[in-house]
């Protein structure tokens, strides 16, 4: 199964831990996961918990817009994408969860 | 937190031979005390790119959003563009009749249609996807 998940608050927000903890087990069960940040979620890329879910074979996209914006650098492995990233992961997944 | 099936099977229409989804956006915050509604109304377009249907539903202190404001005054970044597209690709803009009877509103943008919270309900009931902004 296809899981999409859009997360737009800050690390500070417990939400980061629930979208680690979903993705980290989504994974270990076999599912595919993207997760799309944008707003004040672009901020969880500087997280390491967070962004070691590319490791785990999470694919991370963020809002490029929201990243220059907040002056965040890039990290290696997340896509620096925009609203069309989005829009592709909500229309091709199965389940999609917002955080926010 | 909300989690919502895929029923594009059951539920989605049909175009160039690809089931369509029905997403729907619900602005529930005040609009000048943060960027998120104008960032919910730009993720609205963007969620049009993939030619999926999208609906916004302005709902509590977010049927604010859809007056007629003049953000500038106050240095704010007006989302007028944002309306404009959303109308011209024909997303439906509803604003909760409740809400809006509750803190005295009557005049909305002119593209912006006054919900019954029956059509609330149905049209978010029938949503593939339902993003809370």
């Amino acid at each position: 199964m296809k899981l999409g998940i859009l997360l737009t608050t800050s690390p500070e927000n417990e939400n980061t831990n629930t979208v680690i903890a979903i993705s980290s087990a989504a994974r270990e069960q076999g599912h595919d996961v993207s997760i799309f940040l944008m707003y004040d979620g672009v901020y969880n890329v500087h997280k390491k918990e967070f962004s070691g879910l590319v490791d785990k074979g999470v694919n991370i996209a963020v809002c490029a817009l929201n990243v220059e914006q907040r002056k965040v650098s890039r990290v290696e492995g997340i896509l620096f994408g925009s609203q069309y990233d989005h829009a592709c992961i909500a229309s091709d997944v199965d389940r999609f969860i917002s955080f926010g | 937190m909300i989690m919502h099936a895929s029923r594009a099977m059951l539920t989605g229409s049909y175009h160039s031979g690809e089931l369509l989804k029905k997403i729907t956006v619900i602005v529930r915050n005040p609009p000048l005390n943060t960027r998120r509604n104008a960032e919910a109304l730009r993720m609205s377009v963007g969620l049009t790119l993939r030619e999926d249907k999208v609906t916004v539903i302005f709902m509590d202190d977010g049927v604010y959003s859809a007056t007629h404001m003049k953000p500038e005054f106050i240095n704010f970044p007006s989302s007028k563009k944002e309306f404009e597209v959303l109308s011209m690709l024909n997303c439906a803009l509803l604003a909760d009749k409740i809400s809006l009877d509750k803190r005295g509103i009557k005049n909305l943008i002119g593209n912006v249609k006054t919900a019954e919270r029956d059509e609330i309900v149905r049209t978010i009931t029938g949503s593939d996807i339902v993003i809370p902004f």
